[in-house]
């Protein structure tokens, strides 16, 4: 005759399994929840800060278009597109805090790759067009037949 | 572990971890040319920590992918270093601010 299964003690940490013959979706469910709220944490912790991050960029953007600073609009629209995907990203993270479901969470961490793109875009076109802008005024200083004052001249009108 | 979902909702961040590596590298460039004006030294530092603390968040998505073993703790790890980043950069320019209200006071 064989014998019984000898019964299996839980490990520490081990979540605890479905009595036999039902299906583990209750537990999985809410394992699942809790470790998208735990990834969430982070984010949600700072919230505040990072809200305010954005609407203190969202301002300075603003406040150059009041100005009429159109020289820095391409940079501001650039600025203001990763601050709204920024934001998205926080709002998915609230979505994700609030059902516990990891569609949320992905859509956060899609918003939050595209906030890291336009940034890096944003940064290394900025030092791109320093570099450049500061390649033409040397140029011209050295090879234009322009002196510092004669510069400063017709910069003046 | 293809089908957890965790995996799946953490893949955006996961497969773009590349963008998080430059990222730092810009930072580290930024500091680089701080070093080099005559009062840059703590804006210098601020930058140097930025990048160090996004290469730490790479690193942990690197993990996460290498050592599937390690559970989600990697991908925590990630996310805080990710959202203190923000805090940082928070910091950055609250510091700024202040700094311009002093000297418009002071001037």
């Amino acid at each position: 005759m064989p014998s019984p299964p000898l019964p299996r003690f839980r490990r520490p940490g081990e979540p605890p399994r479905p009595p036999a013959g039902l299906p583990p979706t209750l537990p999985a469910r809410a394992e699942l929840s809790l470790r998208v709220r735990r990834l969430a944490a982070p984010f949600l912790a700072r919230q505040g800060w990072i809200l305010g991050f954005c609407a203190a960029g969202a301002l300075q953007s603003l406040y150059d278009l009041v100005r009429g600073n159109w020289a820095s609009l391409v940079l501001d629209a650039t600025i203001v597109a990763a601050l709204v995907s920024l934001w998205r990203a926080m709002w998915a993270f609230r979505q994700t805090a609030v059902t516990g479901q990891a569609l949320p969470l992905a859509r956060a961490t899609a918003h939050l790759v595209k906030y890291v793109r336009f940034t890096v875009v944003l940064g290394f076109g900025t030092l791109t067009l320093m570099a450049v802008l500061t390649g033409v005024l040397v140029w011209v200083l050295s090879h234009g037949g322009m002196g510092p004052a004669a510069l400063q001249a017709w910069a003046h009108g | 572990m293809v089908d957890d979902p965790i995996r799946l909702a953490m893949a955006p961040l996961i497969q773009n971890r590349g963008w998080i590596r430059a990222l730092a590298v810009l930072h580290f460039v930024l500091g680089g040319f701080m070093v080099l004006t005559v009062v840059g030294g703590l804006v210098a530092a601020y930058f140097f920590w930025v990048g160090a603390v996004l290469i730490q968040a790479a690193r942990a998505l690197d993990r996460a992918v290498q050592v599937p073993a390690a559970g989600d703790a990697p991908l925590e790890l990630a996310m805080e270093r990710l959202a203190f980043h923000f805090l940082l950069q928070v910091g950055f320019l609250m510091g700024c601010a202040g700094l311009a209200l002093l000297w418009r006071l002071l001037m």
